[in-house]
């Protein structure tokens, strides 16, 4: 079972050089990224407000399974969806 | 280590894919890519394009496509050889034929069979084994994947594609792992729509064009990023890093795929032969047979050039070409259709002999090197004028004669330009439909590449020009421009094989019922190296057939338009002086501006008439030094004395394309083949290297002539001018021939000749209202539509043209035969008579009215109009109550009304003129009448007014408009000079009614108006009207 975060909480994220997050920070607390499951992209309303993110499911040191994206623009991370 | 596409969409697999063949190849290119593969849905519509260009770049092309099976799944296959391809080729035409247009699908039971030479990839998400990972039904995918092995062997390869979408690496893994297990090898595609990341916009707005949504609205329909372009070997290493073995298979199967789409060894098919005789001694035979009925006796000079042709035409091979077409030109002969070729083939002796053409060679002066020569690598083409009533049983006939399998329609693609970009892009963007409207009417560019300057400068769209959403707006109908959107038939184009068609180019579906359509165009069958003939439909040839059958009718006299004399004075003094309005291409605003210069009294002076008024010879300033020595302002020369033969009969200048091939000849020893070479090449823009090399032999073989440097270097330079702008002669002289006979027919039967010019529109210059206009100026009666006397058609009464029920609106086929076959009981005695006896609808029978058919009934418009209110309510079978004198006080229509009625139900008017009618609002201030003007002095100023029959703005003019606007006695001449036009640039082009203040210019013999200042007339009479009060009743506007 999964749930979509209500507004996506912005937090904090090493990535290595391939852009790929090798830790998180959520609520002061910095967990390790033990493993990445899937990666995707979306892009989207680029007549308008344009949209872009980099998707990663991964799993924590500390055992959480949550999809993080990265926005392209404005270069910050978000949780999106935590998996129970 | 590389990598090769093997799944990639052009923008052949119709609003799906965003780039042309060419753009993918350059791409691949620039990444070194050794060969890349074209898999459109269902087609190979795109394939000789992208095989060429490919082949241009030095990548090896790998011809494919994305099959539709069992109408849901996607399969790819790609063609390993020529087999594979044939095979390719005819499961496609099946996929195609077995469903209804647009809706292809191959039945998978149809994959057992036509598979060998074939390599299949599993598909795209919509794979059949994808798909059933994705609904969860991972052993029925394993089945599937079974059952493709079996199929294909080895040639079945597991096709993972990372677009970085969510779930597809989850996919991924599901797919390789089921290659493991079945020992399939896996392959890596991207699934490519567009060459370049950019283009992703372009594909989703394609998207939204074909599903009919806004971007806005079409979250669910779009792919959900922009990861589908053509990406190079390090990116996709990348997304495969995981599965190496997936990017070497790219190589492994681009190396297997060898196909060579060269048909040369494809001929066409054998003509069935009479006993003992071959292709070669029956063409010959026919020849010398009908020699003799065209030319009596034969001099040495036709022996001469009959013996060369046949001889040449042998040495080719060309025979069996030659009796195809004359058994089809031979049908249309005996079967009283029209029909003439066209083009360079009039240059033959024996196509002439042989009835295919009208052109006498030798007494026209032509040249057979121009069709036909030595040095010759592609099938020459000879097309065929028919007329446009009669095509179709033409082509009828070549499918039967040929059979099914063996003949085909050519396509040709409708693409995205300037008016449907706007309109589509723009409603995909979620613009005002009212805007794009406007803008689509507004837009006089053709290409959508030259919207943002065409819409930019004027006023309304000014404002627009600096947002955002207008820059993304112009520059996706910039990427659209010329994307093929949908498939169509060629107007005329047949393919006739000896093999089955199927083999070589897939088949489809067109819209016209029971007919097939091959998925090339014109260029790609001519590069193909396919027998083609055109079929064109030529409306002239049916106006002049429907003219003689009039004429037959009305006067019992019948006229063989080949056995008049082509010398007639009085025929040569109405075009010289420029009435030639409906006549065959000499009709044009340009064309009679040039006529009172060039003053055409011969077919010899016809044919360069016909000529020169083009856009290249314009441009390449050929036609006003012919001009200046015709009138003998400048004296005729030659820049050597061996080309005085050539050129003699255009006074030195060059404007055949023939003159070009006999002064290469003449002048620097060139074969007919070399000669013709060149004459492409210089048409054609070559290579500078090419150029330099052509120069090189021409002055060599010059100085092997005894001529000069100087000399010889001028005449090849003159020719480099002109050999991009030269008409081809013959195809000149087989126009001027009907050119004649339109002439003729207008001078000597001008009702027969205008009832037939209205009942083939639409065709030529001028619309129907303002031919009406020239009959009447030519003292022909024009009667309107009478209920009791008209017919479908125009026809001749009493030497007067009675207009036809086809020009009223909502009068269809069925219309007119119920009105006919009631008829011809007995004649309509009332409206209710009319009403009772046939079964029309009330818009038709309004109509009918407001065209005044039922004047013949003494009753008022309105009068008529209530009474069929009166009938509507009491139903066809209520009371046979007559109205007979009961006046209703229903105050008269006025003119105006009239007119504008009339023109709502057909277009035009027989009786009124818009001028007339508008005149006596107008008639202050001056407003004169084009009669009036044309007797003034030239530098006087005038103030006119008209309707506008002409707007023309030619690339040869620097930005000058030219109008013709005509009143309710003739046309006049009305030229804008640039600054003039861009300020009244709106009404110019929207209003079909203007007043015009200007000068009045004179100028051997032609009169302008030389505009300063443009009014829409609907002001102008607002504005006489307000300070001319009259005591007349106010008209109301346009209906």
């Amino acid at each position: 079972m999964s749930r979509q975060l209500q507004k996506a909480e912005e937090i904090e994220v090493k990535a290595n050089i391939a852009g790929v997050p090798v830790s998180l920070t959520r609520k002061g607390h910095r967990e390790k990224v033990a493993a990445i499951y899937e990666r995707w992209r979306l892009a989207d309303e680029w007549w308008g407000k344009e949209v872009e993110r980099g998707y990663f499911r991964v799993r924590t040191s500390a055992g959480l399974v949550c999809d993080i994206y990265r926005d392209t623009e404005s270069n910050r991370w978000y949780l999106d969806r935590i998996y129970d | 280590m590389s990598y090769v596409e093997l799944h990639c969409h052009s923008n052949f697999s119709l609003l799906d894919g965003s780039s042309h063949p060419e753009e993918l190849v350059a791409r691949a290119r620039e990444f070194g890519m050794p060969a890349l593969a074209i898999t459109d849905h269902d087609g190979l519509y795109g394939v000789v394009t992208f095989y060429k260009a490919a082949k241009q770049a030095g990548i090896k092309p790998i011809i494919g496509a994305e099959l539709t099976v069992d109408q849901k799944y996607h399969l790819t296959l790609l063609a390993k050889n020529n087999r594979g391809y044939s095979n390719l080729c005819r499961l496609i035409t099946r996929a195609q034929l077995d469903h209804s247009k647009g809706e292809p699908s191959l039945d998978s039971s149809c994959l057992t069979s036509h598979t060998d030479g074939i390599i299949c990839l599993s598909g795209c998400r919509k794979g059949e084994i994808p798909s059933l990972f994705l609904d969860g039904k991972a052993s029925q995918a394993e089945a599937a994947a079974g059952r493709y092995r079996e199929i294909f062997g080895d040639n079945f390869f597991i096709e993972l594609q990372n677009n970085l979408c969510p779930g597809d690496e989850h996919l991924c893994r599901q797919l390789a792992g089921l290659a493991d297990r079945l020992g399939t090898k896996c392959v890596a595609t991207n699934n490519v729509h567009y060459a370049t990341k950019d283009r992703h916009r372009l594909h989703d707005v394609l998207v939204c064009i074909k599903n009919g949504v806004t971007l806005d609205k079409s979250g669910h329909l779009r792919r959900p990023n922009a990861e589908f372009y053509l990406k190079p070997a390090a990116e996709m290493r990348e997304l495969f890093s995981d599965y190496p073995e997936a990017i070497e298979n790219s190589l492994f199967i681009a190396d297997q795929c060898n196909v060579d789409l060269n048909f040369t060894s494809y001929r066409f098919p054998d003509f069935p032969l009479p006993d003992g005789q071959t292709t070669e001694s029956y063409l010959a035979k026919l020849c010398w047979e009908k020699a003799k009925e065209k030319y009596g006796e034969l001099s040495q000079r036709v022996r001469d050039q009959i013996s060369y042709e046949l001889e040449l035409i042998k040495r080719l091979g060309l025979s069996g070409y030659f009796l195809i077409v004359w058994d089809i030109m031979d049908y249309a002969r005996r079967n009283g259709i029209p029909a003439q070729g066209r083009g360079s083939a009039a240059n033959s002796i024996v196509a002439y002999i042989l009835g295919i053409t009208r052109v006498d060679p030798i007494r026209h002066n032509l040249f057979f090197g121009r069709f036909i020569n030595e040095e010759m690598s592609a099938l020459p083409d000879i097309d065929i004028d028919v007329s446009t009533n009669h095509r179709e049983k033409l082509i009828q006939y070549v499918y039967q004669k040929y059979g099914e399998e063996h003949t085909t329609m050519v396509s040709t693609f409708v693409t995205f330009q300037a008016r449907n970009a706007i309109r589509e892009v723009g409603k995909a963007l979620g613009m005002p439909p009212h805007i794009l409207d406007h803008m689509a009417k507004a837009v006089g560019s053709y290409s959508a590449q030259d919207i943002d300057r065409d819409l930019g400068s004027l006023e309304q769209f000014k404002q627009y020009v600096t947002s955002v959403s207008w820059q993304q707006f112009i520059s996706l109908c910039k990427e659209i421009a010329d994307c093929p959107r949908h498939p169509s038939i060629h107007v005329g184009g047949m393919i006739i094989s000896s093999c089955p068609l199927s083999e070589i180019v897939p088949l489809e579906r067109a819209t016209m019922p029971a007919r097939v359509v091959c998925q090339w165009d014109k260029d790609a069958v001519e590069d193909a190296g396919l027998v083609k003939v055109d079929i064109l439909g030529l409306r002239m040839l049916s106006l002049i057939d429907e003219a003689v059958e009039l004429i037959e009718k009305s006067r019992g006299i019948r006229i063989d338009l080949d056995k008049i004399p082509f010398d007639d004075e009085t025929v040569y003094d109405m075009i010289c002086r420029a009435d030639t309005m409906g006549v065959f291409q000499v009709e044009s605003r340009a064309q009679m501006q040039t006529l009172p210069r060039t003053k055409p009294r011969s077919i010899e002076d016809l044919t360069v008439e016909v000529a020169i008024i083009r856009p290249g010879p314009l441009q390449g300033h050929m036609v006003h030094p012919y001009i200046r020595r015709k009138q003998g302002r400048e004296k005729v020369n030659y820049l050597h004395p061996r080309l005085k033969p050539i050129l003699e009969e255009t006074l030195g200048v060059i404007l055949f394309q023939e003159q070009v091939l006999r002064v290469a000849i003449a002048i620097a020893d060139f074969t007919a083949g070399e000669a013709e070479s060149l004459r492409r090449a210089m048409s054609r823009k070559r290579s500078r290297k090419a150029m330099e090399e052509l120069r090189q032999r021409f002055l060599q073989g010059a100085r092997q002539n005894g001529i000069s440097k100087t000399v010889a270097e001028r005449v090849f330079d003159t020719l480099k001018g002109f050999a991009e702008y030269g008409f081809c002669k013959s195809h000149a002289a087989g126009f001027a021939l009907l050119a004649y006979q339109s002439a003729w027919l207008k001078c000597y039967y001008p009702a027969e000749f205008y009832a037939a010019l209205l009942n083939n529109q639409p065709m030529g210059f001028y619309t129907p209202e303002v031919i009406i206009g020239d009959a009447k100026r030519h003292g022909v009666g024009v009667l309107p539509v009478d209920i009791n006397r008209s017919h479908a058609r125009c026809t001749i009464e009493e030497g007067k043209i009675r207009l036809g029920f086809r020009y009223v609106k909502e009068m269809g086929e069925a219309a007119i035969a119920s009105l006919e076959e009631a008829r011809a009981k007995a004649p309509f005695a009332s409206l209710g008579d009319f009403y009772r006896r046939t079964d029309l609808s009330r818009e038709a029978v309004e109509n009918l009215t407001l065209a005044g058919a039922m004047d013949c009934f003494s009753k008022p418009k309105r009068q008529l109009l209530w009474e069929l209110g009166i009938l509507e309510r009491n139903g066809r079978d209520g009371l046979m109550l007559d109205y007979p004198g009961y006046q209703v006080p229903l105050p008269n229509m006025t003119e105006l009304e009239e007119l504008s009625c009339e023109y709502k139900v057909q277009g035009l008017s027989a009786r009124l003129h818009p001028m007339q009618v508008m005149r006596k609002e107008i008639s202050r201030d001056g407003i004169m009448r084009s009669s009036e003007i044309m007797s003034l002095f030239p530098g006087t100023k005038v103030r006119t007014a008209g309707y506008v029959v002409c707007r023309q703005a030619p690339r040869t003019a620097k930005g000058h408009v030219f109008l013709t606007l005509e009143d309710e006695e003739g046309l006049l001449n009305i030229v804008l000079k640039p600054h003039i036009y861009e300020k009244y640039r709106y009404i110019a082009r929207m209003e079909p009614l203007l007043v015009v203040e200007g000068v009045l210019q004179r100028r051997e013999g032609i009169t302008n108006v030389i505009a300063e200042r443009l009014a829409c007339l609907r002001q102008e009479r607002e504005h006489q009207q307000a300070m001319y009060p009259a005591p007349a009743p106010r008209a109301r506007s346009f209906c």
